[in-house]
């Protein structure tokens, strides 16, 4: 059984000067009970995808239910929903009891949930500082206190860490974990951090509005093989990959094949001085040799 | 769990509450808004003492400005509530009561309650500190009490109509000098319709703004509001209703 079916998905945006295809033709389940993970570079057409599955958006073709339902007539049934945007549906002039109350108020929470969320997403705490005090990790996590105050049988999150450091980040996706193991919330997340993606049971790779490949990322990675070499796409690196199967994109290169040929391969460009990294496969590996583009820019991989 | 969501009448409770809780965590948004009329009173009332004796009202030109203040503390109040819709819909909070199961009209009317409560306990400061320039029976201070709730309701209608559409505070500017402001200026607040050039006059006539303007005059001078200024009073609160109930986006964000 699938908590959200998308067949066909399309939306494209038009402007006077140019229209972008911002989804196009996207199928996608996620099974109940599961972890989807989104992930893709800015512009993929995640965001997109999620504003039409809360209902913030109309697709121009294709269908998205959730709970078997039409996304965009949901109605009371947006009670089963939590959703987690990329900036913070909170007021900083509340501190974050009231936010919190005010939300436990319109979404018809117990009494008791404030309380217990707030303990859940360790902000039990801060309950009487305003909101626009608090540190961003602070802040994110009573945001995700005020998505699932009412105990939501699908949470959806859009790049939830976005600008958070890396502690903030790492309790965060541990305060998932929990919410997906203890109170069996399906999770879909969108993201471009290839270790948020890793937690998924299955991760869906997005590229310019369509899917570029989907599985649990274990298979995923398996694509690859047992090993990669990766290293900056120069002429002598293509040379000396050979017959292997490449994708070079002007700036990297993530060779892969048959596991001798790999190996033989790294031999040859130590033995001709050549930089590269030779490791197992990751998500980033797979999504460059899918699309040919990188997950994020700036980034060395 | 599953929770059982909060009727629209309790989602307007909640978001007007949080909305007063807002308010008053922002004093300086009550002292301008009550503060810049109390000036323009003091200025024009002091400046036009001598100079221009309206009619009714005692003859004194402070009095005949007492309802007009009212009404642009109502305005400028409505301003403040339509700026504060933006700033929900630019800092995220409404993103996240949008994409809730909370109807439509009952965030917009939500925003509109408060909103309206709002600027009414302004303006009504207003025709208590003007108590010694009126009139007004109890009865009559009271009707003049309730004319202006509706001129809350029809203004922050109006005010939050524009406010849902737009994304920038300084872009709401524009609409306080092209619309609320000329529609204060043309309502009698400031000049009786009477003596206003014709053009003026009909523009002025089919202003609702004027009548219930007049409407609150007319009752601080002991006379009860007429039929005429009672249906424009019902007009305006009916609009502002409407408006702000009709005005929130399908999309929910």
């Amino acid at each position: 059984m699938n908590t959200v079916e998308i067949v066909g998905l399309r939306r494209e945006y038009r402007s006077r000067r140019r229209s972008v295809r911002a989804l196009d033709g996207v199928d996608l389940a996620v099974r109940t009970g599961s972890m989807v993970a989104l992930l893709g570079p800015n512009g993929s057409g995640k965001s997109t995808l999620i504003r039409l599955l809360v209902g913030a958006d109309k697709p121009d073709a294709g269908t998205a239910k959730v709970f078997g339902i039409d996304a965009g007539r949901l109605g009371r049934q947006r009670a089963r929903i939590g959703v987690v945007f990329q900036t913070l549906s909170l007021d900083p002039l509340l501190t974050v009891r009231e936010n919190l109350v005010t939300h436990a108020a319109i979404l018809g929470a117990p009494r008791d949930a404030v309380d217990q969320t707030a303990k859940l997403v360790g902000v039990a705490d801060r309950l009487d500082d305003r909101v626009g005090t608090l540190s961003g990790g602070l802040a994110r996590r009573v945001d995700l206190a005020r998505a699932v105050l009412h105990g939501p049988e699908l949470l959806i999150l859009d790049e939830p860490t976005t600008g958070l450091d890396h502690e903030a980040r790492a309790s965060l996706l541990k305060t998932l974990d929990r919410l997906k193991r203890e109170q069996g919330v399906n999770l879909l997340l969108s993201t471009h951090q290839m270790d948020e993606a890793e937690r998924a049971d299955e991760v869906v790779l997005m590229n310019e509005g369509t899917i570029a490949a989907s599985g649990p990322p274990d298979d995923l990675r398996r694509r690859l093989g047992t090993h990669v070499i990766r290293a900056a796409d120069t002429p002598e690196m293509r040379k000396a990959a050979g017959a292997l199967d490449i994708k070079p994109n002007g700036r990297q290169i993530v060779i892969s094949g048959d596991e001798d040929r790999i190996a033989d391969t790294a031999r040859a460009l130590v033995a001709a001085d050549l930089p590269f990294e030779f490791g197992p496969p990751t998500l980033g590996d797979v999504y460059l040799h899918m699309t040919g583009r990188r997950l994020t820019e700036g980034s060395e991989w | 769990m599953v929770s059982t969501p909060a009727s629209g009448l309790a989602v307007q409770w909640i978001l007007a509450k949080r909305e007063f809780v807002r308010t008053v965590r922002q004093p300086s948004r009550i002292v301008a808004a009550i503060a810049t009329p109390a000036l323009i009173w003091i200025v024009l009332a002091s400046g036009f003492a001598d100079s221009f004796a309206p009619p009714g009202a005692d003859g004194s030109y402070g009095a005949f400005l007492v309802p007009g203040m009212a009404v642009m503390v109502v305005v400028f109040g409505s301003v403040f509530g339509a700026i504060a819709l933006i700033e929900d819909k630019r800092e995220g909070f409404l993103q996240g009561v949008m994409v809730g199961p909370a109807p439509r009209w009952a965030i917009g009317q939500g925003k509109l309650v408060a909103a309206s409560l709002i600027t009414w306990l302004q303006g009504l400061v207003v025709l208590l500190l003007a108590l010694p320039y009126s009139h007004a029976s109890i009865g009559g201070w009271w009707h003049a009490a309730l004319v202006l709730g509706a001129v809350s309701f029809g203004v922050n209608g109006l005010a939050l109509a524009f406010a849902w559409r737009m994304n920038s505070v300084a872009g709401f500017h524009g609409v306080m000098n092209l619309v609320l402001m000329p529609m204060w200026l043309l309502s009698g607040s400031v000049f009786p319709r009477d003596g206003a050039a014709g053009w003026m006059g009909a523009v002025m006539s089919i202003n609702p703004l004027t009548h219930c303007t007049e409407a609150i005059r007319a009752a601080l001078t002991g006379t009860p509001p007429n039929s005429t200024q009672w249906a424009a009073t019902l007009f305006v609160a009916a609009a502002g209703v409407a408006l702000a109930t009709l005005s929130v986006p399908k999309r929910r964000l």
